[in-house]
């Protein structure tokens, strides 16, 4: 039932490479969710409060979160994700290059719902994001999108 | 040259035995004038007795011719006997002259004539002694040549007598012829009144005479002797003098401190060898006086060269008796500007200075001046002064207490100042040395200086370390990702050597990738700070061998760990560190099994580990470079890594107050060895 539903991807990276990265990540995996991304920490906060030029975007069904992003820091994006009532079921998965335990700990200090370093290895990058999916696509229940309904 | 080794002699005799013999000449002398006055006096009673006899001698001759006056008037036989009975008198004397006049006379004989003489039986020897010792003397000569005619006078008396008594016998005696006889006998006697006159009157010159000459001779003695005796006392005085006033001389110069005179010996008495034993005193005393000289001067070099400023001042004054070369140079002053002054004199420190001691003083004398007051306490005695000062110098604030001391020129400097009580000539005297630290105060703050400047940049070179790994991290695995889609997606459609150039690029980036995460997690163990939780290491461990799981399980690795304590230490470091020398113990295992033995020690003030393997062990000259970063002995080919793992152990042990070293034997086997301090400083 859940396949036919098609699951939203937000993803909030400020390297082209690395968003291009995940979209072939995708790509490879079978889901073929859509993935919508920004490349700062302000328009992220816009795009999921629907404000400015984002007025007509959708609630994501989760959130891919780098934590080293411009203008607002991506543990500040976290941070406000977290205390908007409407966004916070959302799961927001920390996506970074960044092992430092200092990281680790605030992120979930700020209920990350979980915390994946990047890794250096393609296959092993391509094998993380293709877990994601399946894991928060077609195991988890999440509560029902509010915005949806 | 016989005299001058009589007056050697008699100046090298004791002065007692000089005394003897001046005393001695004098009662020599005093002998001989006794003796020749005694002489004297006998001679001149002699004489007396002489002239006394002379008197006896002419009263018979007189009585004689008297009794044969009567006796030609009276005819009486009475008379004439008389007669001979006087004249034995001058008879006896006769005898006992022409006795004594012989070569040889028989005393005895002579005195029988002279007491026939009616002389005094005591006169008897002196009269002898006189005639023959006087006899070649003119006077006595003369006298006993008018004695000599007396007798023979008296002879032709006695035969004038013998005429008359025949003439009176005779039976017509002829009265012309005895008056004739008489007359003739008349002229006689008055001849022999006349001789004894000259008798007496020569004897008396003579006696007079003797009485001179013995009274010259006395008085010429006497002067001699008083002559003589004053040459002697003079030249014994004088001597005795001079060697005194040489002694005098010499004891004048050394109370003025010069040893080199020394005392003449005039003489070998008492002050000759007085002198002598002086001047063994005054080498004695030179000796002495050089050793102290000598000890005086070392003393004084040492103080001078001192590399310490310091002044020896008397305790009841404070003023400076003496300053070394150093304090001089230190305090800008000369010797003589310093010398008999006291350092407040001087303003060594200024008031502000005296004002911020002050309380400090009062402070660790409290209890001593407790209730005294200030007149009390500057009239206080040498010995609680001494006593104050050792107080002061036994607290413990005053250890290294930092006093700003003042230059001539007003400059300023900290020195340490202490300070010693000594005793010298009955007089205290305080040694203070002023320590000048100047110079050691400038390193103290460079060396504060330069330990701050390193641990920023030590901290920089850290934060560089993250940053430039963290950084790096990012394009080295977006390099990899897609060198590894293009592997993915365009393999077998390039040719060949497009396929290598891809792997090769694609082991680069991902060696590259590992290095920069090794790196990171090695300036991580600096960051991230050394905890003091207790952490059970065998619970360490456990996680450890879980980690390693895999290649002890392919290697079939034997691991025994011992009992091994609780430390307080950074439990991830920790972790890391087994996870590291035991997986490099296995990584680099030999043809065995790989068996690898971990042990604790327990030492006074660390945990000694030590972590032993079966592998290939290590050669001696790599045993120190193992430990540099980056620092490999193998190709990657044979054992990949990164060589930043034994660093990263050394970073952590060393971050644990630890030390970390390995011992192997090449081909058998390596002990890696690590200390951890048992209690932790906060960082």
């Amino acid at each position: 039932m859940n396949k036919l539903k098609q699951m939203e991807i937000f993803l909030i990276e400020d390297n082209p490479a690395d968003i291009r990265l995940t979209i072939e990540a995708l790509k490879d995996g079978k889901l073929l969710n859509p993935l919508n991304y920004v490349m700062d920490g302000e328009e992220a906060l816009q795009y999921l409060r629907k404000e400015g030029k984002h007025i007509n975007a959708t609630r994501p069904d989760i959130i891919l979160l780098d934590l080293n992003i411009p203008k607002i820091s991506g543990i500040e994006v976290l941070a406000e994700i977290k205390k908007d009532e409407s966004l916070k079921t959302i799961p927001v998965i920390v996506l970074t290059t960044s092992s430092a335990e200092q990281d680790i700990v605030r992120s979930y200090k700020l209920n990350a719902n979980c915390y994946i370093t990047k890794p250096v290895d393609f296959n092993e990058f391509m094998r993380v994001i293709i877990t994601l999916e399946e894991f928060w696509v077609s195991i988890v229940k999440l509560p029902p999108n509010s915005d949806k309904n | 040259m016989k005299q001058f080794i009589i007056f050697r002699w008699f100046n090298n005799i004791s002065i007692s035995k000089k005394m003897y013999l001046v005393v001695g000449i004098l009662g020599l002398f005093i002998a001989v004038e006794l003796s020749l006055f005694w002489f004297s006096l006998n001679t001149l009673s002699s004489i007396r007795a002489m002239v006394s006899g002379e008197g006896l001698w002419s009263k018979a001759q007189k009585d004689a011719f008297y009794s044969i006056r009567r006796y030609a008037l009276t005819g009486d036989e009475k008379d004439f006997q008389a007669f001979f009975d006087y004249m034995k008198v001058p008879l006896g004397d006769k005898k006992a002259r022409i006795e004594l006049e012989k070569e040889n006379p028989d005393f005895k004989i002579a005195r029988h004539g002279i007491l026939e003489g009616r002389n005094h039986p005591d006169d008897v020897d002196g009269i002898m002694q006189v005639f023959i010792r006087f006899r070649k003397i003119s006077y006595m000569d003369k006298a006993i040549s008018f004695w000599a005619k007396g007798d023979s006078l008296n002879e032709k008396m006695t035969l004038l007598v013998g005429s008359l008594k025949q003439e009176i016998t005779s039976p017509l005696p002829s009265q012309d012829k005895i008056g004739k006889t008489l007359s003739d006998i008349g002229a006689i006697n008055s001849a022999l009144i006349k001789l004894e006159n000259n008798f007496s009157s020569v004897l008396g010159e003579g006696s007079r005479w003797i009485e001179k000459l013995a009274m010259r001779i006395l008085l010429a003695i006497s002067l001699m002797m008083g002559f003589l005796t004053l040459i002697l006392f003079s030249s014994v005085s004088r001597k005795i003098a001079k060697g005194i006033n040489e002694l005098k001389r010499v004891t004048n110069e050394v109370a003025k401190g010069n040893f080199s005179n020394k005392a003449t010996i005039y003489s070998k008495d008492e002050i000759g060898s007085f002198a002598g034993s002086f001047n063994i005193m005054i080498d004695e005393l030179d000796k002495n006086e050089k050793t102290i000289q000598e000890s005086e001067k070392r003393f004084s070099t040492i103080f001078d060269r001192n590399p310490v400023a310091m002044t020896l001042s008397d305790m009841k004054y404070g003023k400076i008796a003496y300053a070394n070369n150093l304090f001089c140079s230190t305090f800008g002053y000369t010797r003589e500007e310093v010398i008999e002054h006291t350092s407040k004199e001087l303003k060594l420190t200024s008031p502000e200075e005296d004002a911020r001691l002050l309380p400090f003083i009062l402070e660790s004398l409290k209890e001593e001046i407790a209730g005294r007051s200030i007149e009390e306490l500057q009239s206080i005695s040498n010995e609680e002064t001494e006593k104050l000062l050792n107080k002061l110098k036994q607290d413990d604030a005053w250890k290294n207490f930092e006093v700003q001391y003042t230059r001539k020129n007003g400059n300023t400097f900290p020195a340490l100042v202490s300070f010693e009580v000594i005793d010298s000539d009955d007089k205290k005297f305080i040694v203070t040395s002023y320590q000048d630290i100047t110079e050691r105060k400038r390193a103290e703050e460079a060396t504060i200086q330069k330990t701050e400047e390193l641990k920023r940049s030590n901290n920089e070179l850290e934060q560089f370390a993250y940053v430039a790994s963290h950084d790096l991290q990012e394009p080295v695995r977006i390099i990899t990702s897609y060198v590894q889609l293009i592997e993915k997606r365009y393999k077998d459609k390039l040719d060949k050597d497009a396929d290598e150039y891809i792997n090769f690029t694609v082991d680069a980036a991902k060696r590259m990738g590992i290095l920069i995460n090794d790196l990171l997690a090695y300036s991580r163990v600096g960051a991230v700070k050394s905890g003091d939780t207790k952490t059970d290491c065998n619970a360490i461990l456990k996680i450890v061998i879980n980690l390693l799981q895999s290649s002890i399980i392919e290697t079939e690795a034997k691991i025994i760990i011992d009992a091994l304590p609780q430390i307080n230490c950074n439990e991830i470091q920790i972790t890391q560190l087994f996870q590291n020398i035991i997986g490099n113990a296995i990584k680099f295992r030999g043809e065995k099994k790989p068996e690898i033995i971990i042990t604790a020690k327990n030492k006074t003030s660390h945990w000694l580990f030590s972590v032993s393997d079966n592998g290939i062990g290590i050669k001696n000259e790599y045993l120190e470079k193992i430990f540099v970063i980056f620092q490999r002995l193998h190709s990657k080919e044979a054992y990949p890594g990164t060589g930043i793992g034994l660093s990263i152990c050394k970073k952590i042990v060393e971050q644990h107050g630890g030390t970390i070293w390995a011992e192997s034997e090449f081909g058998k086997g390596t002990t890696f060895y690590f200390t951890i301090r048992k209690k932790m400083e906060h960082r």
